[in-house]
């Protein structure tokens, strides 16, 4: 191995390479140059490591302090969970809407022959000849009343009578 | 980094007020960095920092362990991120494909000066970054946070995963660099 593949190999394992990223700790045991490489190397990455990470200030801080944990939603489902809850809902569905028709149904049954009676109640009454006696008297009252009106306007409009004054 | 415990993930799952926040001050220097990286403004960052959390807690419920949380919770940012500069006028392959830079192909050496004072180091280290393009900031920002894997980088990014290490690559190079440490000493 040359000391260009070692360090390119060593660049490439990146973190979680050790001493011996890739199987050349031979190399590096019997090269003095690349291992000075290494040391500069991991001098390099301290010195980044140590800039990289910057401090929140801490006005920052207290505004973070105050984000509650309302927001905070329990885990989602899974797939599989998620079909079996809306298979679940279909069903409750499903189900309510059959228990409110037969609720409606029975209601209906209950009702609809007093319903029936009513309307035969009412057209027998209509059918009567008392209502048409009614009707008669009605309208009559009607035309009696139209007629009061219109003498009462025809009185208010009429002009007033001269005075004696006015005939000199 | 630490990874929070899948007890303490199932906690604020739950609602539980006490493991929320501490998930919140567990993570929150890391979701700030990685919005730091991502917006360059620290009030944006901040901005973003709490439009994560706020959605984080919205999602947290279809987390399902599949990934590292951290992972997941990286990803959730960046995409958070990546539409708020969307809604600026850049896309998304402005800032994490097409921009490259030039870089000496070069071993990048420190020197031992350069981390004895660790506060000095990572304040030149941070303004070496600023000057990286958005895809390499983000890229090693991820690396070096929890040792993310270049295939978990790959994931949180949406981005091949060679395009990650060369990122990263590069990324090294080009800080090192800037940072007046690169000596132009090639491999044998």
């Amino acid at each position: 191995m040359t000391c260009a593949e070692f360090r390119q190999r060593w660049a490439d394992a990146g973190w979680g390479a050790s001493d011996d990223p890739t199987g050349s700790a031979t190399h590096l045991d019997n090269c003095p140059s690349c291992a000075a490489w290494v040391a500069r190397q991991r001098a390099l990455d301290d010195a980044l490591a140590t800039a990289l990470l910057i401090a929140a200030p801490a006005e920052l801080s207290v505004r973070l302090a105050r984000i509650p944990p309302a927001f905070a939603r329990p885990a989602t489902e899974s797939a599989s969970q998620r079909v079996l809850g809306f298979a679940f809902l279909v069903v409750v569905a499903l189900g309510a809407i059959g228990v409110s028709g037969a609720a409606l149904g029975f209601v209906l049954g209950l009702i609809w022959p007093a319903a029936a009676d009513a309307l035969q109640a009412i057209t027998l009454i209509l059918d009567s000849p008392l209502v048409g006696y009614y009707q008669n008297v009605a309208s009559t009252l009607l035309e009696a009343l139209a007629t009061l009106v219109l003498a009462a306007l025809v009185i208010l409009r009429m002009p007033p009578a001269p005075s004696p004054s006015e005939g000199r | 980094m630490a990874e929070p415990s899948p007890q303490l993930i199932e906690r604020a799952r739950a609602g539980d007020p006490a493991a929320w926040q501490q998930l919140i001050e567990e993570q929150q220097n890391y979701v700030y960095s990685v919005a730091f990286s991502l917006m360059r403004r620290p009030e944006d960052a901040a901005d973003l920092t709490q439009e994560a959390f706020l959605r984080l807690c919205q999602v947290i419920g279809s987390f399902r362990g599949e990934t590292r949380f951290t992972t997941w919770l990286y990803r959730l940012v960046v995409n958070l991120g990546l539409d708020v500069l969307r809604r600026r006028g850049r896309s998304k392959e402005a800032f994490l494909d097409d921009e490259t830079i030039d870089v000496p192909d070069v071993d990048p050496l420190i020197d031992p000066a350069l981390i004895a004072d660790r506060q000095e180091t990572a304040a030149r280290v941070r303004a070496a970054l600023n000057e990286l393009p958005t895809a390499y900031r983000l890229a090693l920002t991820l690396y070096y946070f929890q040792e993310l894997r270049y295939e978990e980088i790959a994931n949180v990014l949406n981005l091949p995963l060679n395009t990650v290490k060369a990122h990263i690559r590069r990324g090294r190079l080009a800080l090192a660099s800037r940072l007046g440490t690169s000596e132009a000493r090639k491999a044998p």
